[in-house]
């Protein structure tokens, strides 16, 4: 398990080989291209419904937390390590910022209870990023057990009650409200998106974290500080798994013990997908918005339509195995090339 | 090294597999074929008046618990109750002990208790330690009898009689499930739909959603789907989604409902946490003034926009810690040799409005429950 | 009569000759040492042997007791008994002896259900372990606990331990990682397959060994056999030379002035021990001076740089750089000393999936971090300088690092430390692999910033003939310390193989 981990992890970047050579524009754009057939399809297929600014706004305010999730997921993916134990930090998140508010009868300010639950989410990515950098333990194993351990956490500080009085209107206006008529959660995924962005694509820290993905032991001896590139990226995914959570309190109130899990499949699936296109091979924020763009959109526009429930999950499945099989067969013709 | 033109088909072959594979599902579904709503004279018939009596009646708090029918019971001096409670990490279930709890607190009874979590070997595992334990009754909270067979028929050859509670599982005696307290799913989906049909004066056209993991909420959809059938001029579809999937799978679903029936009003979702979902997702249709969300379980999210109007506009549920003390009173009628009749036993239920809903916490019981039990019970 | 002939082996790789028309023939019960310096060619008839390698087409031919051989087919080489025990001797540590003896064998006494019959097993493997004379190796001691000759021994059972009988077994540096002096143990069991008529290929660089050993002796240089003769015949002097190639005329450019060091040294060893392979190695390097470090594998060469670029730790001593004594090693801790380390495999300096440019600039990324914006067209501008100024082909800067060949790639690794202007430049092998005119390039460079911009270099090295032609000094290492300090003229390659192997 780990061992085909570790593939997995490393197939895209390996297979970026291929951008450089030749100017690879199908390869590149084939995503939006889908993207953009697909609404296309949808257009003629469901007239009047499927291309109306309501239903594309709500498409895409449906994606918001789990975008929220995966743009955090960027960072360890992009410097080689998984971090799946961001089902268990969003419990938590959610959980921990519910019970703030309902031992304190919604006393406690918003402000508060929000870096609160963020600080909460930055310890559990730096004990991820101990386990791994420190004491040199399979990252799949680590965040596969860490997980558990928060969502555990979570069900004990619940103790099996709902925890969801006294959310105070202040905080449920966050995720409910809009801005210039754009729901606050778009808001949000698009400021994270160009901070993201900026952060990967015009820092030297962001290419450090590319170059970490890349060769950990060759990026090490040419001077990257690998191991706190690692530290970062857990922070960093762990932190916007708890602002996901805060997102979701904000808007649900409160959820089922385990609400984080079922956000892994589809910020995953949208990731790998996003590392075939724009920069194929690169974990990218452009290719991700686009991965989770085809995703959404292909599951709406089926649905509008009538598909039956279990074919989102099958959808969301294929897509990452499609994404993947990709990676690996312009990784293996790269070994096979050179 | 490869020719970097085989590259290129081998994304075209991807576009290819994705355009198959959206074209085969619509070829595969098909489109549902919406009836036009159409909007005319006001409807009206004996259903009309039917559903706006059960809906008046049920958002009144019942004065009178049910088993109040079956006269006085004398307890036993001593019992020890086994419970096999659902997953404790699931309010729901944590409320159904806790009721269990009030009732054998006041009659000094011992109770124990067994987390049956969600898989089957751990409720098998409580089953048969609760056969072991020898008690005077044991109760199972909401699993089906058969995963737990064995055990079942080790009760029933021990003269042990089991109480289901929420089995959605008509009682069997020959099997060992004596008795079933809580078989209310149906009728709370009943009074749920009949509101549904009196507020929308008949012109209701509602979405159900409703998990399949666990059987009640089929009942319950069953329920609403009886009730609104009755209505001539309603429409109804009901969708079938899993627990285990919901946060990333139902929120499309739903988005995709309240897009493609432009004349939607109502969508009821159940268990609880789906019904704050569909306000979330008529929220974000910029819908919350056209569609109502009706919902079950009375669970604080769900009451919290109840208590406001805010989308979710009802909620069923059957009194909580009734519920318990039912169980309890079903225990002492077996222990005293009398014989229950199938449905008598059920807790009360209370349809709760921004008017008729408690202003804090949920629907506990019938007015004075605990009270009229103990008057049932002869203790103070 | 001889169990292994190979004969007119030709086999080039683009750019240079590896062999070039070798025979190479093993008598029954032989002991043929096959010697040669790096990139001699000994590694790849080697590997010609086993079947890894095709040789070019040609009249070569090969066969194995009368039998004829296909080229490239290692499992026919396998049948016909010949076996193959290399410097890393494949055991699973984590296992038994006895396991790791059947571990090979891929069909186990089997009982009922697949079951496996250790009983016999275990007296299968017991009656080799004696049949070979190796009874003082327990079969249910973990192979981990074993000792470096013990678990040689294992290997060289485990490679035995087949049905087919076995006709030739090639030592492949078997013996490189053993302290010498415990090589004897060793050696009796050679003997004793020897005595059975086994012929042996015993590759190594332990000149004493061959002597000690071996029947005769077949010497490659340059893809050429240059020596085909009994051991009875030579010393190890003689042995030396002829390996280092002694009627080749000095290339050294005799004109060049000794370099006088100037200034404090910015680079000095003080009695540093690393491992258990670097045993208190003292010596300094002052700024414009190149100083080769010479040693043959084990000599401790290859754990200088290990410590400097941060994988093993300082055991005791120190390391100071401008003077400054050194806490911290690696890449980034040195960098802040103004000194640079470029490591010798290339899996260690090539960033796979990033660009040229990107491998180029990852060194230092800091030029082109101004206005809080990473300026992409700085970094793509100074890649071309230097794409341009080291003449790395193709001069595309977004090229991936991949396909270029590996004197281009080292070109850019060079180019990625020397950009950072260091003060001290620590190479390993910075010519290894890489073709002549790559090379002859590379050491250019090198001895440019040295002489125009004082930067010290410490060049770590097994080619003799770089080290000739570039170093200012050359410290030969040996058993861990610093053996020998070779000056200006006295730096030949001839000399320098000598020491290495005294």
């Amino acid at each position: 398990m780990p061992d085909l981990a570790a593939e997995v992890a490393d197939g895209p970047t390996r297979a970026r080989a291929r951008r450089f050579s030749a100017g690879n524009l199908v390869e590149r754009w084939a995503g939006p291209a889908i993207l953009v057939a697909l609404m296309v399809t949808f257009t003629i297929a469901s007239p009047g419904i499927f291309l109306t600014s309501s239903n594309l706004l709500a498409v895409v305010n449906n994606q918001t937390i789990a975008a929220v999730v995966a743009l955090g997921l960027l960072f360890p993916l992009a410097s080689g390590v998984f971090d799946i134990s961001i089902g268990g930090v969003i419990t938590l998140s959610v959980i921990v910022s519910a019970w703030m508010f309902q031992s304190t009868e919604g006393s406690m300010p918003v402000a508060l209870v929000i870096l609160l639950t963020l600080a909460v989410g930055a310890t559990a990515g730096l004990i991820n990023a101990f386990l791994v950098v420190k004491l040199k333990i399979d990252p799949f194993i680590v965040t596969l057990g860490s997980g558990s351990v928060f969502l555990g956490i979570s069900q004990l500080i619940a103790n099996g009650q709902v925890i969801s009085k006294d959310i105070p209107d202040g905080y449920t206006k966050l995720g409910r409200g809009e801005l210039l008529g754009v729901p606050n959660p778009i808001v949000l995924v698009i400021v994270l998106a160009l901070v993201v962005f900026y952060v990967l694509e015009y820092t030297p820290l962001g290419r450090m974290v590319y170059a970490t993905g890349a060769g950990r032991e060759p990026a090490r001896l040419a001077g990257v500080p690998t191991d706190r590139i690692l530290f970062l990226a857990f922070v960093i995914s762990a932190v916007c798994a708890s602002l996901a959570g805060l997102l979701y309190t904000s808007r649900i109130g409160t959820g089922q013990p385990d609400v984080g899990g079922q956000y892994l499949l589809p910020c995953y699936a949208a990731a790998f997908l996003g590392s075939t296109m724009i920069k194929p091979g690169r974990f990218n924020v452009l290719g991700l918005l686009v991965g989770l763009g085809i995703l959404a959109i292909g599951i709406n526009g089926l649905q509008l339509e009538g598909i039956p429930f279990w074919m989102i999950s099958t959808f969301q499945g294929g897509a990452l195995i499609l994404a993947v099989v990709f990676a690996k067969v312009r990784t293996q013709k790269t070994a096979a090339g050179s | 090294m490869l020719s970097p033109t085989l590259r290129h088909p081998l994304r075209a072959a991807a576009a290819v597999v994705v355009a198959v594979l959206a074209a085969s599902t619509l070829a595969a579904c098909g489109s549902s074929d919406e009836k036009s709503d159409s909007p005319g004279a006001a409807a009206s018939g004996a259903w009309l008046d039917e559903a706006k009596a059960i809906a008046d009646k049920a958002v009144v708090v019942p004065t009178e618990i049910a088993v109040k029918s079956l006269g006085a019971v004398k307890p036993a001096a001593d019992m020890t109750v086994f419970f096999v409670g659902c997953d404790q990490s699931i309010p729901g279930c944590v409320a159904q002990v806790e009721g269990v709890r009030q009732a054998t607190d006041a009659l000094g009874y011992e109770l124990k208790i067994c987390d049956a979590k969600t898989d089957v070997a751990s409720f098998q595992n409580c089953m048969s330690q609760a056969v072991n334990a020898k008690p005077d009754v044991i109760v199972n909270n909401a699993r089906p009898a058969a995963d737990a067979a064995e055990s079942y028929a080790k009760a029933h050859s021990e003269d042990i009689p089991v109480i289901g509670q929420f089995t959605s599982e008509q009682p069997d005696a020959e099997k060992g499930n004596v008795v079933e307290v809580g078989n209310v799913c149906e009728l709370e989906g009943q009074l749920l739909g009949s509101y549904v049909v009196a507020e929308s004066k008949g012109k209701a056209n509602v979405a159900i959603f409703a998990d399949t993991v666990y059987g009640c909420n089929g009942q319950r959809a069953e329920g609403v789907k009886s009730a609104l059938d009755k209505c001539e001029t309603c429409e109804v579809t009901v969708d079938r989604f899993s627990a285990a999937t919901a946060m990333t799978d139902l929120p499309p679903a739903l988005q995709a409902k309240i897009q493609s029936k432009p004349n939607l009003n109502w969508i009821i979702g159940t268990p609880g946490f789906s019904g704050v979902l569909a306000a979330d997702a008529v929220r974000q249709a910029g819908k919350a003034d056209a569609i109502d969300v009706g919902t079950f379980d009375g669970d604080e999210p769900s009451l919290a926009l109840v208590r406001k109007g805010d989308i979710i506009k009802v909620d069923v549920t059957s009194g909580v810690y009734e519920n318990g003390w039912t169980v309890l009173d079903a225990a002492l009628r077996l222990k005293a040799g009398q014989a229950i009749p199938n449905n008598i036993e059920n807790p009360t239920q209370l349809l709760m409005t921004k008017e008729s809903a408690p202003s804090s916490g949920t629907y506990e019981g019938a007015q004075d429950f605990r009270e009229q039990f103990k008057a049932l019970w002869g203790v103070s | 009569m001889n169990t292994l002939e190979l004969a007119a082996v030709t086999k080039s790789f683009p750019g240079q000759r590896a062999l070039d028309n070798v025979d190479f023939t093993v008598a029954k019960g032989e002991i043929h040492a096959l010697l040669g310096h790096n990139g001699s060619g000994k590694s790849t008839l080697i590997k010609i042997m086993s079947g890894f390698y095709l040789p070019d087409g040609g009249p070569a031919s090969y066969s194995v007791a009368g039998h004829s051989m296909k080229f490239g087919d290692g499992v026919g080489v396998g049948r016909a008994g010949v076996r193959f025990i290399h410097q890393d001797i494949g055991l699973l540590d984590d296992l038994t002896v006895l396991e790791n003896l059947r571990l090979g064998s891929g069909t186990y006494d089997a009982g009922l259900l697949g079951r496996i019959r250790w009983g016999s097993e275990r007296a299968a493997a017991v009656a080799r372990l004696n049949d070979l004379g190796l009874d003082h190796i327990d079969p249910d001691a973990v192979v981990g606990r074993l000792s470096a000759v013990e678990r040689t021994e294992v290997a060289i059972a485990r490679a035995l331990d087949v049905e087919s009988a076995i006709s030739v077994l090639v030592l492949d540096e078997a013996t490189a990682a053993l302290p010498s002096g415990q090589v004897e143990h060793l050696f009796a069991l050679v003997r004793r397959l020897v005595a059975r008529g086994v012929g042996v290929v015993y590759v190594t660089h332990r000149l004493e060994e061959v002597l000690a050993i071996a029947d005769r002796v077949t010497v490659l240089r340059d893809g050429e056999v240059v020596l085909r003769s009994q051991v009875a015949d030579l010393t190890q002097q003689s042995l030396a030379r002829v390996i280092a190639g002694m009627d080749v005329g000095p290339v050294r450019d005799d004109d060049r002035a000794p370099r006088e060091p100037g200034a404090d040294p910015v680079l000095e060893f003080r009695d540093v021990h690393v491992g258990s392979e670097l045993r208190g190695a003292t010596f300094a390097v002052h700024p414009g001076e190149i100083v080769g470090v010479a040693g043959l594998s084990g000599s401790g060469v290859h754990e200088i740089v290990r410590l400097l670029e941060g994988s093993q730790g300082l055991g005791s001593g120190e390391v100071l750089l401008g003077g400054t004594p050194v806490r911290k090693f690696g890449a980034r801790a040195l960098r802040r000393h103004r000194a640079a380390v470029l490591p010798g495999e290339r899996t260690r300096k090539r960033i796979v999936g990033m660009s040229v440019a990107e491998n180029l600039t990852i060194g230092d990324l800091t030029p082109f971090w101004r206005g809080g914006f990473f300026r992409h067209r700085a970094e793509r501008r100074e890649a071309t300088e230097a794409i341009r100024r080291f003449s790395i082909l193709p001069g595309d800067p977004d090229q991936a690092i991949e396909l270029l060949s590996g004197g281009n790639a080292q070109k850019v690794y060079v180019a990625r430390w020397l950009r950072t202007n260091p003060q001290v430049l620590i190479l390993e092998e910075p010519t290894h692999g890489v073709d002549v005119g790559g090379s002859a390039d590379i050491l250019r460079f090198v001895s440019e910033v040295a002489a125009d911009h004082g930067v010290a270099v410490l060049l770590c090295s097994s080619d003799t003939d770089d080290l000739e032609a570039t170093c200012d000094r050359v410290v030969i290492l040996r058993d861990g310390v610093v053996a020998e300090q070779l000056t200006d003229r006295e730096i030949t390659r001839e000399r320098i193989v000598e020491l290495c192997y005294a």
